[in-house]
């Protein structure tokens, strides 16, 4: 009776060390895999950034448009008016002549 | 001077303008205003003219300027105040003060009014498409104040009389004589702009001839001045008299002006007599170390005993306080004049003299340390 515990904890032992063991094989995978991945990034920018040195302009393009469709540009309302020759005389007061009422030479 | 269009006053030269120091400034920083497409929106609370308070604008980046400014003849309007007091007008009065705000006060000249646009007193107006100009334009600004005198002398628009030499020769425009220093004002403290090993305080100036003669015409002919240029004219008289009294020749005078307030529309209006020209010799009523002369020229100025009577009978108390000819320096310089054609031409001439005959009766007490008594006879 005394030895049955002692057999089933043999046996009950080399079943954890068999988990534990493919835990690390699996631990192990994972962290190269992720290694793999870390390693894989600059490669990746590299690339990124040929493109970019290729066709720098393009890029910008792109970044001002969206820049732009983001926040547009002030336009300053005062002097678009006050730039504007035509647009000064379409909205001038009328012109009121106002004769002079003072009499000799001041 | 040609008015300006309305949109010629408010028209901003957008590439001249925005590359200058100024133009990196918003519009709405000194104007106010707001930024809308309709234009009654966007003058909503607008400050056409920011520097009539240069503090809080020009004085941001021009403190001395406008710090110094504060004592200029220009801001203080000082010269109007120190003759109406001469004359008995109450400075601290309701009449007087409201007669000076109609009438006076107009000629106040802010930053702006010099150096970018024309002055308010003959209605504004952009003049180089809101470019601040350092040096003002002497017509568009000097003598759209200063023209009924000076600058219809100085320009020959007077029939039969030439020109100043200085502007038909030399083509010299006002600033060429009258420096910024001088415009602008004096500190009150000179070690605020200059380096010194002692403090110098000048007060604020009282009226356009107070303190040292700026400009003087021998800060250039200094060689007049050393005696050593010879003309033996120069010499003889040595001092004895102002430049003017042998190389200027006739200017306008004025007579009788009366202020009033319009029964029409309610505008300050003034009427004079009208101007006649002529030129007359005095003696100096304001003699002094910076202006020794005995003799000077002098214009009669069109203030009477009854000018401001619209607004109160009698503010004018003491009419005899003041000369009503008065020192002047005419600006249609020659280097030839009739004074220059011989002695004869003033000694023992009393036409060109101010003598008692040509003052008006009641202006006698006024005018008698000007008369002349007896006209300098011609030497032996």
């Amino acid at each position: 009776m005394a030895k049955r515990p002692r057999k089933f904890s043999v046996k009950v032992k080399y079943y954890q060390l068999l988990v534990l063991g493919a835990l690390i094989v699996f631990a192990a995978v994972s962290c190269r895999a992720s290694g793999q991945n870390a390693e894989a990034t600059p490669e990746l920018e590299l690339t990124e950034a040929a493109v970019s040195a290729a066709d720098t302009s393009r890029v910008t393009q792109a970044v001002e448009i969206a820049a732009d469709e983001a926040e547009p540009e002030q336009v300053d309302q005062c002097l678009v008016c006050h730039t504007d020759q035509q647009a000064l005389i379409d909205t001038a007061d009328p012109v009121i002549v106002i004769e002079s009422e003072n009499s000799g030479e001041g | 001077m040609a008015p300006l269009e309305p949109w010629e006053k408010a028209l901003v030269d957008g590439d001249a303008f925005l590359a200058t120091v100024h133009g990196k400034i918003s519009c709405q920083e000194c104007h106010q205003g707001l930024q809308a497409v309709d234009k009654e929106t966007a003058h909503t609370d607008l400050i056409a003219a920011p520097s009539d308070d240069p503090e809080a604008t020009c004085g941001a980046c021009h403190p001395n300027l406008v710090a110094a400014a504060e004592n200029s003849l220009h801001t203080t309007l000082g010269g109007y105040w120190t003759n109406l007091a001469e004359r008995g007008v109450p400075e601290n009065h309701p009449a007087s003060q409201e007669m000076f705000d109609n009438h006076c006060d107009s000629c106040h000249a802010s930053c702006g009014d010099c150096h970018v646009s024309r002055p308010s007193s003959v209605e504004g107006g952009l003049i180089d498409g809101h470019v601040f100009d350092a040096e003002p334009s002497m017509t568009n600004n000097c003598t759209a104040c200063h023209g009924s005198r000076v600058g219809n002398e100085y320009m020959g628009k007077h029939e039969d009389l030439k020109a100043d030499v200085h502007f038909r020769q030399g083509r010299m425009t006002c600033i060429d004589c009258h420096t910024g220093h001088e415009m602008h004002g004096t500190e009150p403290n000179c070690q605020d702009c200059h380096d010194g090993p002692e403090t110098s305080q000048f007060a604020p100036e009282e009226h356009r001839y107070d303190g040292l003669q700026s400009p003087s015409c021998e800060s250039c002919h200094a060689t007049v001045t050393a005696g050593n240029d010879g003309i033996l004219m120069h010499e003889q008289h040595d001092g004895t008299m102002s430049c003017q009294v042998c190389h200027s020749v006739s200017y306008t005078s004025c007579d009788n002006c009366h202020v009033s307030l319009s029964e029409e529309t309610g505008n300050p209006i003034f009427t004079t007599d009208g101007s006649y020209l002529g030129f007359y010799i005095g003696k100096n009523p304001i003699k002094s170390y910076a202006r020794p002369y005995t003799y000077v020229t002098v214009r009669h100025v069109p203030i009477s005993s009854t000018s401001f009577d619209f607004y109160e009978v009698g503010l004018v108390s003491n009419f005899g306080g003041s000369e009503t000819w008065v020192y002047t320096t005419p600006h249609n310089i020659q280097r030839n004049t009739p004074q220059t054609e011989s002695c004869a031409s003033c000694h023992g001439n009393p036409d060109i003299f101010l003598t008692a005959d040509k003052v008006a009766p009641e202006e006698l007490q006024a005018n008698q340390d000007i008369i002349i008594d007896v006209v300098p006879s011609l030497p032996q």
